[in-house]
């Protein structure tokens, strides 16, 4: 398998680095719940799931083969959409909303749920990295990159040179492609 | 704009181009030149400009068509039951470390490989190039901002201070220059070490009762020290307790249940990689929640009481291998539960172990034993009754000490192993005091008489004037020493210190060094006894030359510290040492003269002091101590005071010496600063001697 980038994933089962760790649970963890939540499920249940999802996932990953960037998510999407299935056929039985089940009868929606689902988790990524930079370059790379104004504007509001908000654009994008690269891209 | 009208000059670039440079990967010398172009040719400008995120990622970014942001209530149960799984089923994997930015010198140190990271720190095997060993590095991130990198700095600097079998050392703490970026790099080296956690050995073996108290009472005498030098460790767990290997050791496991199980040598790991934070962020760095104390995930203040209690849990897993509140929702408030007692899990743990260890699980931090030299004491005495017949220190003496000079070909990466462990919840660690001299009351009480009394007959060993100048400190030497770097400055100086006190190891002493020189240092009495080097270091503010234990130290003369600007001097424990009146009291404010032969106060009168303690010593007057308006705790147990007069009018806060009823409540009910005596509440402390009479009460071991 050609190893073309240092992803995330790769580099959990490739090597125990702790702190991608840490950033990888707190990234899914709270994408996943997020999106459960928003599928009708209470909080007691939604945490039920993502526990579920990660016993899963730890027994799992140690073996798991890493076919590309979108495999990982299309594999935890699998994972979420099934947990989420079982639970709420158990659910029903206790008189649980219908439509909390009706979001897992078929596979009508399914594309869309799935790129629901992807929002969540990408929704995630800025609050794991920001801690790692200074705040003037998350403001740099934020304003510019994420709300689009010119770095000019940028760099003037922040009392900083253009290079360093362009830098600053750089490092962190060139990050997410390369360390998010399940998420990022398509 | 367009793009077509601009003139592409020879000097423009293309986007690919542009990437690169902005990540620093062109030549760095070219950096200029770039920053340059980009700021007058619009071509390449709008090139930068139009490095972007796709539209689609932005927009999840800013949360567009995402609900609102679930409650911090409800993600840190998520992240809890999430570390819980993590904690029960990860296993250790194999390591195949990849390196990551590393930079290649820091220091005299040779960054040789990444070993793992976690909270703000990155772990880097390394050559120390002056002293030809192998240490581990730990790098504080530069993400982390001033406030961050300071407070690490401090616990770096506190734990430098703390030299003990039972604690990992930390040789030196350090601070690279600003490079171009303008942030300096703080690091501090420690050492390697061979071996593995006590979270990988419980998933292997099942020890017995001999080695849980054995293991057990190395915990305690370490968390004991790292009490005493102020520290709280916060994340006491399995995956931070280290079992250094035994020379000789074979790979080959013990019979799980033999009794000649292999006593390992216990390091205390994982101080200072990550700080307690709020909010989210505090919940994974507070501690691992399996272990932590209630008070400590209700995020009140803690105390050594709450590794009290961590270190009960490890022990109660060791004992019946399951955790005391293992059904509990440790995150949520559900803490009226009592654990099953231990002997109905496992018969084999003897009454009084079992006793111990379910005190130390209490939820109420006012209900577990005060101190974790007591809980080590208590663990010797059944390492002793266990172990019959007794050995001749009445300790153990399958704690092998290890030469430094022990072979290093196949030390493993001991920060790697626990950092790997501690995946999510980080060790954290705080000061309990920003005065790292802060003792605890336990150490204050004399010891046993053979061991206190100092001998009057021995005299000091004073070396001849003559020789300061021509071997030691001659002019060459000193102007040698000087033109180094502060780092290089403090390895000179040991060295030095080590020709003159043969039995140092000057690889055990350390330091803290600023850019403008070294500040601190810290030496062993027990094998130092002449410091006539140190004078050379002419920033010191703290000097520490402590005995290991009352009687141990070798310490008797003080005066080559006579010019230095001393803040703080730790002399405790050396015997001999009877004559302070040549420290330097301008700057002093802290003095720890406890267990020497120091008789008076007189000539401290001038001094600005806050904190004084003189336990165990032959002193009987205050008086001189009448004009300190800056005093504010005196430790003074053992000593031959009668009065306590001279002390109305002082700022004293806290006390410890032997207070008798009849004779000193009238004067000490007038100090209205009091807040404790001998770590009691006034008012409790007051109820409780009216109870026992004359004899002065105390939350501590009288032994
Ligand atoms: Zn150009």
């Amino acid at each position: 398998m050609q190893t073309t980038s240092l992803t995330l994933l790769h580099r959990l089962c490739q090597i125990d680095e702790s702190d991608a760790w840490d950033r990888f649970v707190r990234l899914y963890s709270i994408g996943i719940y997020s999106w459960v939540r928003r599928q009708g499920f209470q909080h007691e249940d939604a945490a039920d799931i993502v526990q579920d999802i990660f016993v899963t996932l730890l027994q799992k990953l140690p073996t798991f083969e890493h076919e590309g960037p979108k495999s990982f998510r299309g594999w935890l999407w699998t994972i979420t959409r099934n947990k989420c299935r079982a639970r709420a056929r158990q659910r029903k039985l206790e008189f649980v909303p219908a439509e909390v089940c009706d979001g897992f009868a078929g596979k009508d929606d399914e594309p869309f749920a799935e790129e629901e689902f992807r929002r969540h988790l990408i929704s995630q990524i800025a609050t794991v990295i920001k801690a790692d930079y200074t705040p003037d370059v998350w403001q740099a790379f934020w304003q510019h990159a994420v709300e689009g104004k010119p770095a000019s504007a940028v760099a003037k509001t922040l009392g900083i040179n253009l290079w360093a908000v362009y830098t600053a654009k750089a490092k962190i994008i060139a990050r997410l492609n390369e360390e998010f690269a399940d998420l990022v891209s398509d | 704009m367009s793009l077509i009208e601009e003139p592409i000059r020879d000097s423009c670039y293309s986007k690919a181009e542009i990437r690169a440079m902005l990540l620093g990967h062109l030549a760095p010398q070219d950096v200029q030149r770039h920053e340059h172009h980009l700021s007058v040719c619009p071509r390449c400008a709008s090139l930068a400009e139009s490095i972007g995120l796709d539209s689609g990622i932005a927009s999840c970014f800013l949360g567009e068509d995402l609900p609102p942001p679930v409650s911090e209530n409800d993600l840190e149960d998520v992240l809890a039951r999430v570390c819980r799984i993590e904690q029960a089923s990860r296993k250790p994997v194999t390591k195949s470390w990849s390196h990551l930015d590393l930079p290649e010198q820091l220091g005299p140190y040779h960054l040789k490989e990444f070993l793992g990271s976690g909270g703000m720190g990155v772990v880097y095997r390394a050559e120390d190039t002056v002293l030809n060993r192998l240490v581990a590095i730990k790098v504080i991130k530069t993400g982390a901002d001033a406030e961050t990198r300071a407070q690490l700095l401090n616990e770096a600097r506190a734990l430098a201070a703390v030299r003990h079998e039972n604690v990992v050392t930390v040789y030196f703490v350090g601070e690279q220059p600003a490079d171009d970026d303008g942030v300096a790099t703080p690091y501090f080296a420690m050492e390697l070490l061979e071996g593995q956690t006590l979270r990988d050995y419980m998933t292997s073996s099942r020890p017995s009762v001999e080695w849980i108290i054995q293991v057990g009472r190395q915990i305690a005498a370490g968390l004991a020290v790292v009490h005493d030098a102020g520290i709280v460790h916060r994340d006491i767990k399995p995956g931070n307790i280290w079992l250094e290997k035994l020379k000789g050791e074979t790979s080959q496991p013990a019979s799980p249940r033999s009794s000649h199980d292999a006593i390992p040598q216990v390091k205390l790991l994982d101080f200072g990689l990550a700080h307690q934070v709020s909010g989210l962020s505090g919940i994974r760095r507070a501690g691992t929640p399996a272990y932590v104390a209630p008070e400590q995930i209700r995020g009140a203040d803690v105390d050594a009481r709450a590794d009290i209690f961590s270190l009960g849990c490890v022990l109660y897993e060791l004992c019946t291998g399951q955790l005391p509140y293992p059904e509990l929702k440790r995150l949520g408030a559900r803490w009226d539960l009592t654990p099953p007692p231990i002997r109905t899990l496992n018969s084999d743990v003897p009454t009084q172990l079992a006793t111990l260890i379910e005190k130390m699980v209490i939820v109420d931090p006012a209900a577990r034993p005060a101190s974790a030299r007591m809980i080590q004491f208590e663990l010797t005495n059944l390492a002793t009754a266990s172990n019959e017949p007794p050995t001749v220190t009445g300790q153990s003496d399958l704690t092998v000490e290890f030469p430094a000079s022990a072979p290093q070909k196949t030390r493993l990466p001991v920060l790697s192993a626990s950092l790997l462990l501690a995946a999510i919840a980080i060790a954290a660690i705080s000061l309990l005091n920003s005065n790292s001299a802060t003792d605890f009351h336990s150490d204050d009480h004399p010891a046993s008489p053979q061991q206190t009394a100092p001998s009057m007959t021995v005299l000091a060993i004073q070396l001849p004037p003559a020789t300061l100048s021509s071997d030691v400190l001659d002019d060459a030497w000193r102007e040698k020493v000087l033109s180094k770097p502060p780092q290089l400055q403090l390895n000179e100086v040991l060295q030095r210190l080590a020709l003159l006190n043969p039995k140092f190891d000057w690889l055990q002493g350390s330091g803290w060094v600023e850019p403008y020189g070294v500040i601190r240092i810290t030496l062993d009495a027990d094998t130092i006894s002449d410091l006539r080097p140190v004078q050379v270091l002419d920033n010191l503010r703290v000097v520490r030359c402590r005995g290991s234990a009352p009687g141990t130290g070798t310490l008797s003369d003080v005066t080559p510290l006579s010019t230095l600007p001393l803040e703080e001097l730790h002399c405790r424990n050396n015997p001999h040492l009877r004559d302070l009146s040549s420290v330097p009291l301008k700057h002093l404010n802290f003095l720890d003269a406890s267990f020497t032969a120091l008789e008076t106060l007189e000539g401290f009168s001038e001094a600005r002091l806050t904190q004084l303690k003189i336990t165990g010593t032959k002193v009987s007057d205050l008086s001189p101590l009448r004009t300190m308006k800056t005093l504010r705790r005196l430790n003074c147990v053992g000593c031959p005071i009668s009065d306590f007069t001279p002390l109305i009018g002082l700022p004293l806060r806290q006390l410890h010496a032997d207070v008798q009823a009849d004779r000193d409540q009238a004067v000490l009910r007038s100090i209205k600063t009091l807040e404790t005596i001998n770590q009691i509440p006034i008012a409790e402390f007051w109820k409780k001697l009216a109870e026992t009479g004359s004899s002065s009460p105390s939350t501590e071991l009288d032994d």
